[in-house]
C-alpha cells in the first residue's frame, strides 16, 4: 500500500453479501423468541405482583381471536423456567465438616492419535475411550480425590482395533486400570469467581468469561458449556443455579422435554457440524453432557451422528468415606 | 397501525407486545447477518447477528420512533458495537499469547468456506480493525464494510456527523500505520 491509498478501501467487500442458511436463520430467530418469551414471563410475574389481572372479557376475546397461543411463552422454555424455579426452592447441599461431596460419572471421550502410534499410514486415528470417574470433593478443606477407571475402547473400524491391540496401546491408555489421585490446596476457579445471581447480569458475566478463551466455537455454545460447568458442582447456591437456568432459557437453545428430564442443545461448526447437548433433571441437576458429530469425519472414519463425548452423572451425595463406593 | 407498519410503528407496538419485535427480525436479519459475517467471519458472525436482535429487543425503548421510521441503521449500530467488542477481545487474545503472526484462523468445512470465505474480510485486516479503539471500529465497519454515509453512521451510533468524520480520520491514520507495520497490531 502506498501512502496515498485510503486504508479503508481494503475493507470494502467484494462479491455478493453472505446469506444466512435456513438453520442459522432459525437458530437466531429462536434466540430472539426466547428473549421475547422471557420478557413476557417476567412482565406477567411483575403484573401479578402488582395485583393486576387481565379482565376476563379481554381473555375471552383473545381466545376468540386465536391470540392465546401467541401470547403464551414457548412451552419448552416455560418448562425450563419452571426448572429454574424448582432449583431456586431446592435445599442447598449440606457438607458437614470432615465430609466430601461424592459424584460418579460414566464418560466417553474421543481420542485422536497419530497413525504412526499404531503403525498405520493414516495421519491420525480416532477411537472412543470410556472411563468411570469418581470424585470426592471437600470445598472447605480444598481437598479432592479423583478415581478413574479406564474401560475398553471402541473403534470405528476393525482394522484400527487390531492395529491398536497389536501396538500394545491398551497398556498405554491404562485400559482396565484404576488410578486414584489425591490433591490438596485445590481451588475451583469457577467457585472463586463471584457470579451475579440476577439472570441478565449473570449472562453478561458468563459471556465475558467465555470470550476470554481461545475457544473458536460460537459464544452461545461456550455459554452452554460454562453453564454445564457451573451446574456440575453440587455446592452452587440454589439462587445461582436458578439464575444459570434462566440464562439458558434466555439464550435460546433447542429444548426437548422428556420424561423427568429436560435437554438443551446447540449446533455449531468445529469444523464439522456438531451438537452440544446438556440434560438436566426437573430440579436443575446436571445429568448428561453429550457432543454429537452430525457430519461424517472421513479422515478419522467417524460416521455421522456419532456421540464423540458423553458424561452421564449420578446425583451427588455427601460421605465421610474415601472408599469406593461410599457406604 | 396500517397494513404494512413501519419499523418504528412495530417497535413502538413492541413496548407493550414484545412479539411485534419478531417482525423486525424478519425484515432485517439477512442484512445484519451479511454485515457481521463480513466483519468477523463465518464462525462468529452468525452469533453476533443473532445477539444484535436480542440486544436490540432489550434496548428498544432507546430507538427514537418519532424521528426515524427505518430501524436498520440503528440495528447496524448495535451490530457495529458488538463487532468492535468482539474484534478487540480477539486482538487482546492474539497479543496476550504473543503469536500474532502464527494465529490460525478457524477451519471450516468446504461448503461453508465456499459460501462465505470470499465474502469476509481477510484475517489480517480483521486483526488490524480489532486494534483500533472501540469507537473507531464502529465507524470504520459501518463506513467501509456497510457503505453507510456519514449521516447514516451518525444516526446508527447516535453521534454527531462531525464526530463520525473525526473518528474516521483518526482511524485512517492508525490503520495506515498498522497495515504498514503489523507488529503494532493489538488493542489500545
Amino acid at each position: 500500500m502506498t501512502g496515498q491509498d485510503d486504508p479503508l478501501d481494503s475493507f470494502k467487500p467484494s462479491g455478493a453479501p453472505p446469506q444466512p442458511s435456513e438453520v442459522e436463520f432459525r437458530e437466531a430467530e429462536a434466540q430472539l423468541l426466547a428473549a421475547i418469551d422471557l420478557e413476557m414471563t417476567r412482565s406477567k410475574r411483575r403484573s401479578r405482583a402488582a395485583g393486576w389481572r387481565l379482565p376476563a372479557i379481554a381473555a375471552t376475546v383473545a381466545v376468540a381471536l386465536g391470540l392465546f397461543a401467541v401470547l403464551q411463552p414457548d412451552p419448552a422454555r416455560a418448562a425450563l423456567l419452571e426448572v429454574a424455579r424448582a432449583a431456586r426452592l431446592a435445599t442447598p447441599i449440606d457438607i458437614p465438616s470432615g465430609s466430601y461431596v461424592y459424584s460418579r460419572s460414566e464418560n466417553v471421550h474421543l481420542v485422536v492419535r497419530p497413525g504412526s502410534d499404531m503403525n498405520l499410514n493414516s495421519e491420525s486415528v480416532a477411537y472412543l475411550l470410556p472411563t468411570i470417574r469418581e470424585v470426592w470433593w471437600s470445598p472447605a478443606e480444598r481437598f479432592i480425590q479423583i478415581r478413574t477407571t479406564v474401560q475398553r475402547p471402541t473403534f470405528f473400524s476393525p482394522g484400527t482395533a487390531a492395529a491398536y491391540r497389536a501396538a500394545g496401546l491398551e497398556r498405554d491408555d491404562g485400559v482396565g486400570e484404576t488410578d486414584t489421585q489425591q490433591l490438596t490446596g485445590v481451588t475451583d476457579p469457577l467457585s472463586e469467581a463471584e457470579w451475579p445471581t440476577e439472570a441478565r447480569a449473570l449472562r453478561s458475566a458468563m459471556e465475558e468469561a467465555v470470550s476470554m478463551s481461545d475457544d473458536q466455537r460460537p459464544i452461545r455454545v461456550r455459554v452452554l458449556d460454562l453453564a454445564a460447568d457451573l451446574l456440575r458442582d453440587a455446592d452452587r447456591t440454589p439462587i445461582l443455579r436458578s439464575a444459570i437456568l434462566e440464562v439458558m432459557a434466555d439464550v435460546g437453545y433447542d429444548i426437548v422435554e422428556d420424561d423427568g428430564t429436560i435437554s438443551l442443545s446447540a449446533r455449531f461448526r468445529n469444523p464439522l457440524l456438531t451438537r452440544l447437548e446438556v440434560t438436566l433433571s426437573r430440579t436443575g441437576l446436571l445429568l448428561v453432557e453429550r457432543t454429537v458429530l452430525l457430519e461424517p469425519d472421513t479422515a478419522l472414519q467417524i460416521p455421522a451422528n456419532t456421540v464423540i463425548s458423553r458424561s452421564e452423572r449420578e446425583p451427588p451425595v455427601t460421605t465421610r468415606s474415601l472408599s469406593s463406593p461410599p457406604p | 397501525m396500517t397494513g404494512h407498519p413501519t419499523d418504528s410503528e412495530l417497535i413502538a407496538a413492541s413496548w407493550t407486545d414484545p412479539q411485534q419485535f419478531a417482525q423486525i427480525f424478519q425484515r432485517h436479519f439477512s442484512a445484519i447477518y451479511a454485515f457481521t459475517v463480513r466483519a468477523v467471519g463465518p464462525s462468529q458472525g452468525p452469533d453476533l447477528a443473532a445477539e444484535t436482535f436480542v440486544r436490540a429487543l432489550a434496548i428498544r425503548r432507546r430507538f427514537d420512533t418519532e424521528m426515524y421510521s427505518n430501524a436498520r441503521p440503528w440495528l447496524l449500530g448495535i451490530a457495529a458495537n458488538l463487532i468492535a467488542g468482539h474484534l478487540r477481545s480477539r486482538a487482546r487474545e492474539y497479543r496476550a499469547v504473543g503469536r500474532l503472526s502464527s494465529v490460525a484462523e478457524p477451519a471450516f468445512d468446504e461448503e461453508a468456506v465456499n459460501r462465505v470465505q470470499a465474502e469476509s474480510i481477510a484475517p489480517a485486516l480483521r486483526r488490524a480493525l480489532g486494534s483500533l479503539r472501540q469507537e473507531e471500529v464502529e465507524v470504520v465497519s459501518l463506513f467501509a464494510l456497510e457503505g453507510l454515509s456519514y449521516k447514516e453512521i451518525a444516526v446508527a451510533l447516535g453521534i454527531a456527523e462531525g464526530t463520525v468524520r473525526s473518528r474516521l480520520s483518526r482511524a485512517r491514520t492508525r490503520l495506515r500505520n498498522l497495515l504498514a507495520d503489523p507488529g503494532e497490531i493489538g488493542p489500545t
